[in-house]
């Protein structure tokens, strides 16, 4: 399957006739923000919520021509709507609420969410995780599954030994595996990252 | 000292290497540049892969329903499972979580009947099934039971910490005894499940694991083979193998080996315990002899399908000399094309491996010589049926000779009973149409559509015990109807044609796959687009069986699944069916201009220009065009559509002057061709507004829009999601104009649209809420 470029994602939203235009962005970009609001320390449930008004104020503005490719990278922009939705949504959740033992829960809860600073490691860590999934995920079907059977056993912390005595491989193939599937992946994040730039 | 390979680098980086080794590779290093570059190279690997976690990557939800995921441990045909823990009781299941359409009552009523069943299968070959539910995804919308969109139905199971069993015996290097052992314990496994009305469906080695002996014990005696996804399928409602065939190629293709001859067919229905044995009988075959019965290594899914229909398998002692004749018969039986030669239960089939096993005689005999030969000539009927000539001649010189000459007078009646059927069809529908142009109604012309009402009321009355003929009409007639945009009236005509085809000994199937397709075409019209790539697939399942991969036929059924896949958003699906559609018809007509050539091009470019792929696409619309004009002059419906293709793919490229000139050259044919208010002019209306909107000509854009969506009223299905986009883009052109109270009322009539057309939790209609939330 071709991998769809994250340029052609994002003009698709233009086209609002394009009825696989919003599932497939969502499915793109959905998990890493809501990895990023749930390590914001939102519950479950506000987690969700937090991605998807984040997914659909993205869309939006997007749309209305508001991101600038030039302008900054596409993991920044995404992080400022998710961080600032996520700020709301916290605020919303609390506010109404009186404690009743004096100031408000949600003062509280504020004062308990991560700086931005904070915010903003939690948030290169998702995203950084997000790009290696994409790059997995957009390898897999490059290689035959015996070869990535070799890899996800690795990545699953056996040894270069268990793999091959439990898939019947000589130890070399192993190694030969893991490093054509890294080296492909490597090769896919400098592409991937040159189109969050672009 | 020679070059050094991945293993002795990271040997030498992980410290592993004694000092005097670790000495000679800095040496060699330092010397050899390609190895220097190597070494480069290992290091930066090494510091990815130190980033990588285990497991899943991505998409992995936290928690399903009371269980909190751990890791992802498998990837398969129907969905991922995970690795979770269960808080109480205390454990660790396999959580199988399968991605399904679970909001139709009837589905998800039978998943809860089936789930209950297979939790009451307890049997120690078989991993329990703790249990199941449904669940919206987790990680994306929180959506309640029951509502629309896919929602995810899974299975908490036994968590087996083993291998599969064909890995497990080759790397315990099991012999012959202990291998049918096994065997014998999966089937008697299989056995206990079927006793309680459940059929595995997808047996197979990747379904089965080996639970670790204890040390000290027997690799076989003590290891417990565990089956996994007993009953699965049947619970997801997935017993139509036809349906999944097309849909979802990739992960079936692991399957096929072990699928029976009637499942892999075109009669699901005839599936039942019986084809469980046949997986047996090929997953002891490759426990065996490490090689499949049938090999369809690197074959066409139709091909493979016809390949396990018809080929004998392989014998398995050819493969495996060393294993003993009685194993050879008794896996020989559990592989019979025909379930009624094949062990009756698992429990049979189990008892004679266990007799074989202790050196009682068994009950499976080998096949007969004549039924090897009747098997032989079964297998070769398609291609007689087509050339009885050639059949007729080579009887001369066989031993079959009476065998053929049977089957060859047999074509030959289906021969003459389709030309008289044929005859009788084209004297019908005379008769129909003089009987609706009587001489005494002179002055009072019938209409096409009156015609074909007599007509139809004449079928049922006139041709009772006709149906082939009968059928023929009703297809023809439907397929007016159709073009009449009488829906209803097309729908009757069309299932009735097939039904009575389907019902028909003489039936050719190539008309059966035309029927369905013009059946998908009317349900595409309906809007119903998942009910036409059914009839679709199923049309194409029959063409490629017939007639291969390459006919003309198939390549219509191909374009037509295209256009499905592209009407619901799956572009790369539809750039794939297209692109085949298009190596088929190049291949009859190369660059000739021909209508169907045309069309490729076309829905080939479109498909690759909505991907953004302007580049790829722009030399196929042209080239359409170009043919378009050659055969047909300036106007012509198709021309029109084409120029709306070039119109958008000029848009992408910021050329927006010439995509006007394209849009509204469209719309004038249209025009002309069609009158004011035909469907189509909606389309180059709205085309017309984009080109606006691109240009924030906003007053324009909405004029334009609002012809798009008076159009689109008149026009459309109530409730057509293309209707919600008119108002969309009419709403929003208004807001920018400043038109709150106009804007807030188109919005709202795209957002009622939306919501029954596409659901509540569509991403589109999320949007339109998003853009009323923007309202002042």
């Amino acid at each position: 399957m071709d991998w769809i470029t994250t340029s052609t994602i994002l003009g698709r939203l233009r086209d609002w006739r394009d009825e696989g235009a919003w599932e497939t962005f969502d499915r793109r970009f959905r998990t890493p923000v809501t990895r990023f609001v749930r390590g914001m320390g939102l519950t479950e449930e506000m987690a969700e919520d937090a991605a998807q008004e984040t997914m659909i104020t993205f869309a939006r503005l997007y749309r209305e021509g508001r991101y600038e490719p030039g302008r900054g990278k596409l993991s920044s922009w995404l992080f400022g709507i998710a961080y600032k939705t996520a700020l709301k949504i916290r605020t919303r959740a609390a506010a109404p609420r009186e404690n009743p033992i004096g100031g408000t829960e949600g003062a509280r809860r504020i004062e308990n969410m991560p700086d931005e600073k904070t915010a903003t490691t939690i948030w290169e860590y998702e995203w950084r995780r997000f790009v290696l999934g994409q790059c997995l995920e957009r390898v897999r079907h490059e290689f035959e599954p015996d070869t990535m059977r070799v890899f996800e056993k690795l990545m699953d912390h056996a040894s270069a030994s268990e793999v091959a005595d439990e898939l019947g491989v000589p130890v070399k193939m192993v190694y030969n595996a893991k490093h054509r599937v890294l080296n492909r992946m490597r090769a896919v994040r400098e592409e991937l990252e040159e189109i969050r730039e672009e | 000292m020679h070059c050094l390979d991945y293993a002795d680098f990271e040997r030498y980086r992980a410290g592993k290497l004694d000092d005097k080794t670790g000495r000679t590779v800095q040496e060699h290093v330092s010397d050899c540049e390609s190895c220097r570059a190597r070494l480069a190279e290992v290091d930066q690997n090494l510091a990815l892969f130190a980033t990588l976690e285990p497991g899943p990557v991505d998409h992995a939800p936290e928690r399903i329903g009371a269980y909190r995921i751990e890791r992802e441990i498998g990837r398969g045909g129907m969905g991922v499972v995970y690795l979770a823990r269960q808080q109480n009781p205390d454990r660790r299941v396999a959580l199988k979580v399968l991605r399904r359409d679970m909001d139709d009552l009837r589905a998800r009523r039978r998943f809860e009947y089936e789930s209950y069943v297979l939790g009451r299968l307890r049997h120690a070959g078989i991993a329990r099934v703790y249990e199941a539910g449904v669940a919206s995804e987790a990680g994306h919308d929180s959506r309640p039971p029951g509502a629309p969109g896919a929602a995810t139905a899974w299975f908490a199971m036994e968590y087996i910490d083993g291998p599969r069993i064909d890995d497990y015996v080759r790397t315990n290097n099991l012999d012959e005894r202990s291998t049918l052992e096994l065997l014998a314990r999966i089937a008697e496994a299989v056995h206990h499940a079927h006793l309680r009305g459940v059929i595995h469906r997808d047996l197979k080695p990747g379904n089965i694991l080996v639970e670790s002996a204890r040390p000290g014990e027997g690799a076989s005696e003590q290891a417990q083979p565990k089956i996994l996804d007993f009953g699965i399928s049947r619970a997801l409602d997935t017993e139509s193998v036809s349906a999944t065939l097309c849909t979802e190629t990739g992960q079936i293709l692991g399957t096929i080996p072990f699928m029976s001859p009637e499942q892999i067919g075109d009669e699901p229905l005839a599936v039942d315990v019986r084809s469980d044995i046949y997986a047996l009988g090929v997953t002891g075959f490759l426990l065996l002899a490490r090689e499949l019965p049938i090999d369809v290594k690197g074959m066409s899914l139709v091909a493979a399908a016809q390949r396990i229909r018809d080929e004998a398998p392989a014998r398995l002692r050819d493969k495996a000399p060393h294993v003993g004749a009685d194993v050879e018969t008794i896996l020989a039986k559990a592989l019979e094309k025909d379930p009624s030669r094949r062990y009756q239960s698992a429990s049979e089939l189990a008892a004679d491996i266990r007799r074989c096993l202790s050196g009682d005689p068994i009950q499976a005999r080998p096949a007969s010589a004549f039924y090897t030969f009747r098997r032989t000539v079964a297998r070769h009927r398609l291609p007689f049926a087509l050339s009885a000539g050639f059949a007729v001649a080579l009887v001369a010189f066989s031993i079959t000779m009476s065998v053929l000459f049977t089957r060859a007078r047999a074509a030959e009646r289906l021969a003459a009973r389709e030309a008289e059927t044929a005859e009788r069809t084209s004297a019908f529908l005379l008769n129909s149409f003089q009987a609706s142009f009587p001489s005494e109604h002179l002055g009072d012309v019938p209409t096409a559509r009156e015609v074909l009402e007599s007509g139809a009321a004449q079928i049922e009355r006139d041709l009772a015990d006709e149906p082939l003929v009968a059928a023929n009409l009703m297809h023809l007639m439907g397929r007016a109807f159709d073009e009449l945009g009488d829906i209803d009236q097309a729908r009757t005509l069309l299932t009735g044609a097939l039904e009575r085809r389907v019902a028909h000994p003489d039936t050719d199937p190539l008309l059966i796959a035309e029927n369905r397709n013009d059946l998908g075409l009317l349900e595409a019209h309906a809007g119903n687009v998942a009910r036409a790539i059914k009839e679709y697939e199923q049309a194409l399942s029959i063409q490629t069986a017939v007639s291969g991969e390459t006919d003309p036929a198939v390549a219509t059924s191909l374009n037509n699944l295209g256009a499905s896949a592209y009407r619901i958003g799956e572009y790369e699906r539809a750039e794939t069916y297209f692109r085949r559609a298009l190596s088929i018809r190049r291949d009859l007509y190369g660059t000739n201009p021909h209508d169907e050539l045309t069309e490729s091009l076309n829905n080939l470019a479109e498909s690759l220009r909505i991907q953004e792929r302007g580049k790829e696409a722009e030399p196929l619309i042209r080239e359409a065009i170009e043919n378009l004009r050659t055969m047909h002059g300036d106007l012509h419906p198709n021309l029109a559509s084409s120029r709306l293709v070039l119109c958008n793919l000029l848009l992408s490229q910021g050329k927006s002057e010439e995509a006007m000139f394209e849009a509204e050259a469209a719309l004038a044919m249209r025009r002309r061709i069609f009158g004011d208010d035909h469907q189509s002019l909606a389309n180059a209306w709205y085309n017309i507004g984009r080109v606006h909107e691109n240009g924030e000509a906003w007053k324009p854009a909405a004029e334009s829009y609002e012809h798009a969506a008076r159009i689109g009223a008149a026009t459309l299905p109530a409730e057509h999601p293309l209707q919600a986009s008119n108002l969309f883009a009419l709403g929003r052109a208004l807001r920018h104009l400043d038109d709150d109270e106009a804007a807030r009322e188109k919005l709202e009539e795209a957002l009622a649209i939306s919501r029954k057309a596409r659901g509540p939790d569509h991403g589109n209609t999320k949007q339109i809420e998003e853009e009323i939330r923007q309202l002042r």
